[in-house]
């Protein structure tokens, strides 16, 4: 049996000798991204500028190999794999034209804005708005399978394990001198296997939902999922930790990112997938400046989880403001939060 | 006394080769204890978490090494898994309990990239422990489980069954006309799906019929089987699952309720490399819709299948 560990002379000259044969069978796993959290908050980008957003509808690979990773993703500064502040359709995206694939989805939209705020959760301009980030996505009907497999005689999909909610929506929201506040819910959803409906979600998502697939302890779990899942991190995306070391929910944080569904899956096919992400990263050392200097409001944990669009600014003191660059033409910046 | 040249230069050589490796094998690092791992290839695995902390970063080992072919990149690999976390030494997931190996999909976003080197390079019927942090445990792109913590870490032990191309089938092209209550069959290409037509009346009975005699191993009860598979419900074209429209072949236990009705009286003693054409009545296993391992199919639905015999391993 291989070691964990060599140490020696007389194993450094074995693994001279046999140099790749021990390399293959006892090695540090070499993580090929950045270590933390910084892929569950999304796409962190190297700028200078003091916020960051990134949201986008569906994150699997398609089954069929038809897809890209991360389905109408959004980010602010963009990026080349996200070259869009604004990105959605109104039509019936079908990912399954063989009727295996990955699913279908409707009237989708993500938004990722930086030095901004949207006017309504319904679309309208961004309001600029300095220091602020915003990230939404959602959509009217989302109908994922892993892999997706129609019923050919209608009704529920056949895949081993499918999702389907219909308008679902998740937003993160950083101010100035404020922490960050998610929300995440949708009208209707469950969940299913092989075309059976094993979990009705609920209208109203209580935070990090844990769900398990199937319920019955009894049983092995194919799958297990989370709802509304909300996690904070620092400003480059690490999850926020306690003393010990563990990831800890951070009420001051100002940054973090919401999933409206996040599920792993065995069974056939393994696979991870998101339904619905926002996240955003705020700098407070540098825009905290630009918090509203009249007194406001002071807020309290249940504002996190409003579902109504985001309020504007108590104070007028960062808006009208003229936007940068990159929030109104969709330039990347670059520079800094001048 | 000066070392004579020789000497020096086999030092030095020594002491590069050692600056070389040992920080890669982690030498460097205080020992770190390991989960202890108990039980044999294709059984859900015994595992005993250390009292020390994880390692902070992503590590593997080959436990135990199978004698089958060597798993290589490109490949989609067929594998049984337990999945639990360090710190609280919960059971997360596991294939064996499902009664459903998984297929992985080593290209970053199905799963974490750390699962390509613990999978790749490995000899079929190898049991590989992983430990990592869990942003690179499971999901793509560093992203942790759902109900796992991001700062958490995971212990993965699998059982590779193989590695698979994507295409691998039991048989080539051909065409074979429609006769005896079954559908005719034609495969076009290699690698192409099967298509199924000129169906008769429903079937009464389970029926298989042999397209393509396989020379390998026999299929044995109790074991892995791995296929290649096409099924309609009786009469239509389109399947109703498919693994050429997905990723390649899939893992089975061959065990009759971890299968699809019909498969395991048809799959049982043939051997690798067959090509087979089953038929199922409606009826065979009354309201019936999936395993445990979430195989499914429309429900008491007459239907037909081709199963191509990729590989069979003990368990």
């Amino acid at each position: 049996m291989a070691s964990w560990r060599i140490s020696g002379s007389r194993a450094l000259l074995t693994a001279g000798v046999a140099l790749s044969a021990v390399l293959t069978a006892t090695l540090p796993a070499q993580a090929a991204h950045a270590p933390g959290g910084v892929d569950d908050w999304g796409t962190v980008v190297d700028t200078k500028d003091c916020v960051q957003a990134d949201a986008w509808v569906v994150r699997v690979k398609g089954l069929g190999k038809i897809l890209d990773a991360k389905l109408f993703q959004s980010h602010y500064p963009i990026t080349p794999q996200a070259p869009k502040q604004h990105a959605g359709g109104k039509e019936l995206v079908n990912l399954s034209p063989m009727g295996i694939g990955l699913g279908k989805i409707s009237a989708l939209y993500s938004r990722a804005m930086g030095h901004a705020h949207p006017a309504s959760t319904s679309g309208g301009h961004d309001i600029p708005a300095r220091g602020e980030v915003y990230a939404d996505a959602g959509g009217a009907s989302v109908d994922i399978g892993l892999p997706y497999i129609a019923n050919p005689a209608g009704g529920t999909q056949l895949s081993p394990f499918g999702v389907h909610v219909e308008g679902i929506t998740v937003s993160a929201y950083s101010q100035p001198a404020k922490p960050v506040a998610f929300t995440g819910g949708a009208a209707r959803g469950y969940i299913s296997v092989a075309g059976a409906r094993i979990i009705d979600i609920p209208p109203i998502w209580a935070v990090n939902l844990g769900v398990r697939i199937p319920e019955d302890y009894t049983q092995a779990p194919l799958a297990l999922a989370t709802t509304n899942e909300q996690v904070t991190t620092d400003i480059k995306g690490n999850p926020t930790k306690g003393p010990n070391g563990a990831y800890k929910y951070d009420p001051k944080s100002t940054s973090g990112y919401v999933n409206g569904i996040h599920a792993s899956v065995l069974g056939t096919e393994v696979a991870d997938v998101t339904v619905a992400h926002a996240a955003v990263l705020r700098d407070p050392k540098v825009t905290d400046q630009f918090a509203p200097k009249l007194p406001v409001r002071a807020e309290s944990r249940a504002d996190s989880d409003r579902a109504a669009a985001p309020a504007r600014p108590a104070s007028k003191a960062c808006a009208p403001f003229a936007p940068p660059r990159a929030a109104a033409g969709g330039m990347q910046d670059m520079s800094s939060c001048w | 006394m000066a070392a004579p040249p020789h000497r020096a230069r086999r030092t030095a050589a020594l002491a590069a080769l050692a600056a070389l490796i040992l920080p890669a094998l982690g030498c460097g690092e205080k020992a770190q204890n390991i989960p202890v791992v108990k039980g044999e290839f294709g059984s859900r695995p015994e595992v005993a978490m250390p009292t020390y902390p994880p390692p902070k970063e992503a590590r593997m080992k080959v436990l135990a090494e199978g004698d089958g072919p060597v798993t290589r990149k490109g490949q989609v690999i067929v594998t049984d898994v337990d999945i639990r976390i360090w710190e609280s030494g919960r059971a997360l997931m596991d294939t064996y309990r499902l009664e459903q190996p998984t297929t992985a999909v080593l290209d970053g976003q199905h799963v974490s990239r750390t699962w390509d080197q613990a999978l790749i390079g490995r000899k079929a019927g190898s049991r590989v422990l992983l430990v990592s942090p869990a942003t690179h445990g499971f999901g793509p792109h560093g992203m942790a489980p759902a109900q796992v913590t991001p700062t958490d870490h995971m212990v993965l032990v699998f059982d590779v069954i193989g590695g698979y191309d994507p295409k691998a089938q039991a048989a080539g092209p051909g065409k074979w006309p429609a006769s005896g209550g079954f559908p005719s069959v034609e495969v076009k290409a290699p690698g192409a799906e099967p298509v199924m037509g000129d169906f008769g009346a429903e079937p009464r009975d389970v029926g298989v019929r042999v397209l393509n005699e396989g020379k390998g191993p026999v299929v044995k009860a109790g074991s892995s089987v791995v296929m290649q598979y096409t099924g309609v419900v009786w009469g239509t074209k389109s399947p109703f699952n498919s693994t050429y429209l997905r990723n390649g072949p899939n893992g089975f236990v061959m065990k009759d309720a971890a299968m699809l009705p019909g498969w395991f009286e048809a799959l049982e003693g043939k051997r690798v490399g067959s090509r087979l054409l089953v038929t199922v009545p409606g009826n065979e296993r009354p309201g019936f819709t999936h395993t445990k391992g979430a195989l499914g199919m429309p429900k008491d639905k007459s239907a037909a299948y081709v199963l191509d015999v990729v590989d069979t391993r003990p368990r």
